[in-house]
Order: C-alpha cells, then structure tokens, then sequence
C-alpha cells in the first residue's frame, strides 16, 4: 500500500497554507514532518484524512482518491491537534465505544493497549480528571488499538514522561517493521528524529526532504 | 449508533442543563398567567404548550408559540454543530458519514421527543386537562411539526455551507409559502386537517432522506468552515 500525494495546494479564503506539495508515503516507514507553529501540518494531515479538501492537487490510497468519491480512507487512525474524548466517560469506557463502531476487538486489545502506555491504572478514571499526559496517551492508544495500516500521528509526545516516549518510539518502530505506514508531525524535530526513516520540513508555504545524517 | 447517541445526551444535557431549567421555569410563570387569563384548562394547556396563536392581534400566546419553535431550533442547531467539534478523526475514521447522519438524526429526533414529552406531562398536570386522546393527538402533532421545522432547518444549513446564493432563495421561497398559507403551522389549527399533518410528514421524510445525501456530499465544507 502506498499513499501519493501530488501537486497538493491549500488556501483558505485565499491565504496560502500549502503550495505544490509532492509526497510519497510507502509501507514499512516512518515519516517526519517538522516546520514552525502554524506552518500547515495540522492542515496537510486532515488533508490525507480526507477532512479538509485541497484546493488543488490530489491524494491517492493505493491509486484510490477517496476525497473526490467524498469517503475517508478505510483502516487509517489519526490524532490530529488535541486528543478529546466525552469527559463523563472513563478512558476505558471512551476507548470501548470507539472500538464497537467497527467491532474488531475487545476488552482484551484495549486493556493491553492501557498497559502498554502505562495507562491502564487510571483507566477507570473520567476522562475530565484526566491530566495533560493522559490525555495524550488516551489519544494514542485510540489510534493504535485497532492496529490500523495507517497511523498519524499529530504532536504525539505532548506532555508524556520521558520513559514512556522511549518505549512509544520501540513501540512504532516494531510497528514500522510489520508493514505500517507511520506519519509524524512535531514542531519539536529532536523527538522523532533518532526513530524516521524520512524527514520533511514544512517552510513557508512549501514542503521540502530534509537529509537524514545518522 | 451507541457512540453518537451517548455523546449527544451527555454534551446535550450537561452543558444546557441550566437553558433547560430555564426554558420549565419560563413556562411555569407562563403557566400562572395563563391560569388567570382563561377559563378551561385546555385553554389553559393549548396556550403553555404554544399550540396556537390569534395571528391577528399580538399577545402573549404569540410570544410562546415563537419560544417553543426558537427552543426546538437551539437543539438542532447545537447537535448539528456539536459533531464538528474536537477529534473528528476519533469517530469519521471509523463511521462513513452517511451512516453518521442518519445516527445524528436519530439523537436530535430522541432529545426532541424527550423534551416535548416531559413539556406534555408536566404541563397537562399543571394545566389539569387531562384528555389523554387529545393530549397525545396534540403531542402526534406538535412532535411532526417541529421535526420537520427541523429538518428543513438542516437542509437550509448544508445549503449555506454549499452555496450561498441557493441558500437564499431557498430560504426566501420556504418564508414566501409560510406567509402565502399564513401560517399553517398552528398544531390546534392543522389538529382536524389531516391533509396538512400527512404534508408535514411527508416534508419531514423527504428532507430527511434529502440531508442524509447532502451530509456525505458536504462534509469537507462542514468541516473547514466550523473549526
Ligand atoms: N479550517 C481552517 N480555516 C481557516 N484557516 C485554517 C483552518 N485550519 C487551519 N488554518 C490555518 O492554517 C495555518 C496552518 O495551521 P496548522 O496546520 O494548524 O499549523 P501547524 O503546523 O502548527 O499544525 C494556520 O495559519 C491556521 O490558522
Ligand atoms: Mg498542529
């Protein structure tokens, strides 16, 4: 599976966010996408997610370009922007009702998703109580749980302690060696930079390949 | 289904918890009024529940009657809007929005039948008429007439979201035959006119059916303009 991204703009209400942005997202890698506050990514994410439309450009599934035929790509997961959930639900509660949508796993995924993200103590609390971290986590583990081919991932680390970073990124790069196609996005560059396999800088309006030398 | 409906009645209730307590306490002074200005309780009862109005003369029936369409339009509009709200990833990942929709009209439609059922019980009791085949007729009624008062509201919504131009007209013509039919939305008025309660139905069903192709066709514009 492969996603094609190709001559993609975006404007809003004239304003230029994106120019001719060019990309190739392959199974088995890890993409970075770095670049300033406010520098698009949040907006080219919701683009391969089908939320927002590009004003010109297209973006193809595996040749399939699903905005036009007005439907989200199948088996991708994404935390875009903040992770939010119903406050007066329990994480648990939050992460079960999600996964009944689609029905494909239970109790059991879930809970060892808690685990691994070290989660699983407060996963009784309300989603209200919920510190920044947590919540964080709770985002996460909504994308990971149903083991999707696609994960995107926005600011993923924001407000996690160090050690469970660490074990998140193992964690994505087992994921990356059975055929995943992971995107990152970070304006913090030093977090994802030890675990992609290519890096892209958001500049301006442009996206440019930025070298990796390890 | 148990996704979009848990998360409506919880934001729903929660957060316009206070705007509900409001709207009972508005109506309970109504009621006292009421109470003094008319002689049978289902004088009484029609006038609390804005079943009906003189459209000749202003008065305070007017007002009411305004007041329970205005309330019934607050819910569509914040549960259409509340689904663009937050991670949308979390749930459009998942659920083609068709399907979405058809779920969101499912909940708009429960808290509608919810609020006006506890207005029928509560104020028939406070009013003290108690026929219950006229009550429920009045209720069979009222609940078709404001849902399709909603459902065309959510289709004049995707409109603006589309085109504004269509939006405009549309909104012109729908005002143009409300004033052409004077308004033929009174409940008490339409109660022995069959005819106009089947075209109220019927309304309803067409619009909703229309809103569910437009909710798939329009969502990106949904989702770019409300953030
Ligand atoms: N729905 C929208 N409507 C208008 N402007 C938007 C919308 N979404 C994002 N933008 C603008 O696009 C630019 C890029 O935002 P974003 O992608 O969130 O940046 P970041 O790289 O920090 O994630 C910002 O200037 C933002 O204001
Ligand atoms: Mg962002």
């Amino acid at each position: 599976m492969k996603i094609e991204v190709k001559n993609v703009s975006k404007e809003f209400k004239k304003v230029v966010v994106l120019h001719d942005v060019n990309v190739t997202f392959e199974e088995g890698k890890i993409y970075g996408l770095v670049g300033r506050n406010g520098s698009g990514k949040s907006v080219f994410l919701k683009m391969l997610c089908g939320f927002y439309t590009p004003t010109s450009g297209e973006i193809l599934y595996d040749g399939i370009n699903f905005i036009k035929e007005k439907t989200f790509p199948s088996d991708t997961r994404a935390l875009i922007e903040k992770p939010d959930f119903i406050s007066d639900l329990t994480g648990y509660e939050n992460l079960e009702l999600l996964a009944q949508i689609q029905g494909k796993i239970g109790k059991e995924e879930i809970v060892e998703v808690l685990k691994k993200l070290h989660l699983e103590k407060d996963m009784d609390k309300k989603f209200s109580k919920y510190s920044l971290g947590m919540k964080q986590k709770l985002g996460i583990a909504q994308v990971l749980m149903e083991d999707p081919k696609v994960m995107i991932l926005d600011e993923p680390f924001n407000g996690i302690e160090d050690e469970t970073v660490e074990e998140l990124r193992d964690w994505l790069l087992e994921e990356k060696k059975r055929g995943k196609i992971i995107v990152l996005a970070t304006h913090i560059k030093d977090d994802i930079a030890k675990i992609v396999d290519e890096l892209y800088k958001f500049n301006g309006e442009t996206m440019t390949k930025v070298s990796l030398e390890k | 289904m148990r996704y979009v409906l848990k998360k409506d009645f919880a934001q729903f209730f929660k957060k316009n918890s206070k705007l509900v307590a409001g709207i009972f306490v508005v109506l309970l002074f109504y009621s006292i009024y009421a109470k003094y200005n008319y002689d049978s309780t289902k004088q009484v009862f029609v006038a609390i529940l804005g079943l009906y109005m003189d459209k000749n003369s202003f008065s305070a029936d007017m007002v009411v009657f305004f007041f329970h369409i205005v309330v019934f339009i607050y819910i569509v509009l914040y549960l259409f809007f509340s689904m663009f709200r937050g991670n949308i990833e979390n749930l459009f990942l998942r659920l083609p929005m068709k399907k979405w929709f058809f779920y969101k009209q499912i909940s708009i439609f429960l808290v509608t039948i919810l609020l006006k059922s506890s207005f029928y019980i509560i104020f028939s009791i406070i009013s003290g008429y108690f026929d219950f085949f006229h009550v429920l007729s009045y209720f069979c009624i009222d609940v078709i007439f404001v849902i399709t008062i909603q459902e065309l509201l959510m289709f004049l919504l995707f409109l603006f979201y589309k085109n504004k131009v269509f939006f405009l007209l549309s909104s012109l013509f729908l005002i143009g035959i409300f004033l052409i039919f004077h308004f033929p939305l009174m409940v008490l008025k339409i109660q022995k006119q069959y005819f106009f309660v089947a075209v109220y139905a019927v309304f309803a069903f067409l619009f909703f059916f229309i809103n569910g192709v437009f909710a798939k066709k329009s969502s990106m514009h949904l989702f770019e303009g409300s953030r």
